[in-house]
């Protein structure tokens, strides 16, 4: 993982406004069918996904070869129904969402210090901050390199929601304004596990593997000292979610920050694979995750 | 406080807050940038430079293109703790 990502939403702009054009009339189970076709152009055309998909499910969770090719269609097409939902929420649509751990996050919300939020790619984590009822404003620092529908819909959500982005900045400016946010008594979200412009890394055992996370979001909290929980929305079936709300460090931990980081980032791949176990197929990290050269 | 004193204290607080144990002070130029080629620190560190100033001189920043020349040098720190520090 040692490049840059530069990513986005799968489809065309004329696509993707269609869609939350057609949820907001029809549930998204609709056109579950025409995704799961649809998913096998992603998967021969795009190798560089597949094949790390595959490792996934050959050398992390260790499944025979003809199983991990039929789990990986299976992943991406999990990919696309959660892509789905995330237009059909675009479009106003709601979902059933079972919040577990809500007593965490309403603790903290209750104090008048910020806190930390460190997210994923597993399950559909733009749907969490949909849904989460925040008390405090939230800033989300954000990669906007993604199509101008989706960016633009992210706003109107974000502003519908009290949340607000603080976009990524190649110099890594946006560390003052993750500053300011904390010392406002604000939530900060950070995705935990992707590399957005390059930059260090840390590594921490995943299920089995060696894998390589930004440095960048552990040290943060680590300097910072406040509270850093995760959350990780999960399909459970169409319409239908479960929100995990974990707790990464109470802010009170002893030490310096580089054992800090490293303890925050050790607890936040644990609870990765915890979830992993239960949902294996909402992994979406569709290049080589895991740094094979460690292993 | 003499200003060069208040460098040497502040070169000992950024090699605390950033762990650069095969650094003294001495080896720091004042002159010098502390990002890209200079120290080579990088963002990340200049959230610890800004606790460094926060939490021992009552700085805090709200522009953030106020830091960039604020960091460009222990001089240049050096300079804007005498003029605004509140501790």
């Amino acid at each position: 993982m040692d490049k840059a990502w530069t990513g986005r939403t799968g489809g065309t702009e004329r696509m993707q406004q269609s869609l939350i054009r057609i949820f907001s009339h029809v549930s998204p189970r609709w056109l579950y069918p025409l995704v799961a076709v649809w998913v096998l152009g992603y998967i021969i055309f795009a190798p560089s996904g597949t094949k790390g998909i595959y490792y996934y499910w050959r050398h992390c969770q260790k499944k025979g070869r003809l199983e991990s090719c039929i789990l990986l269609y299976r992943n991406y097409f999990e990919f696309g129904k959660v892509i789905l939902d995330r237009f059909a929420a675009y479009s106003g649509r709601s979902f059933n969402v079972r919040i577990e751990g809500g007593d965490l996050i309403d603790r903290l919300q209750k104090q008048s210090g910020g806190f930390i939020v460190i997210s994923s790619h597993i399950g559909n984590q733009e749907l969490a901050g949909y849904v989460t009822q925040t008390k405090k404003p939230m800033c989300v620092l954000l990669w906007t390199g993604d199509t101008d529908t989706v960016n633009s819909n992210r706003e109107r959500m974000f502003n519908r929601m009290g949340l607000y982005f603080l976009p990524m900045q190649k110099d890594g400016s946006h560390i003052f304004e993750m500053h300011n946010a904390l010392s406002r008594g604000e939530i900060l979200s950070i995705h935990g596990d992707r590399m957005f412009y390059g930059g260090r890394t840390m590594t921490a055992p995943l299920l089995g593997n060696e894998a390589a996370f930004p440095e960048g979001p552990y040290r943060v909290a680590a300097i910072e000292g406040v509270p850093v929980i995760t959350m990780f929305m999960m399909r459970e079936k169409a319409d239908t979610y479960t929100l995990y709300i974990r707790e990464l460090a109470t802010g009170r931990e002893e030490g310096d920050a580089k054992s800090k980081a490293s303890m925050i980032l050790n607890r936040f791949a644990d609870e990765m694979e915890t979830i992993l176990e239960k949902y294996p197929l909402q992994w979406f990290h569709f290049y080589q995750f895991w740094n094979q050269g460690k292993q | 406080m003499e200003i060069n004193e208040l460098k040497e204290q502040l070169k000992q607080q950024i090699i605390n807050a950033l762990n650069l144990e095969d650094l003294t002070p001495a080896d720091i130029d004042d002159a010098a940038p502390l990002f890209g080629e200079g120290l080579g620190l990088d963002s990340i560190d200049a959230l610890e430079l800004l606790m460094v100033l926060d939490k021992n001189y009552g700085i805090k920043f709200h522009d953030r293109s106020q830091s960039k020349a604020v960091f460009a040098s222990i001089n240049a720190m050096a300079e804007y703790i005498e003029a605004n520090r509140t501790k």
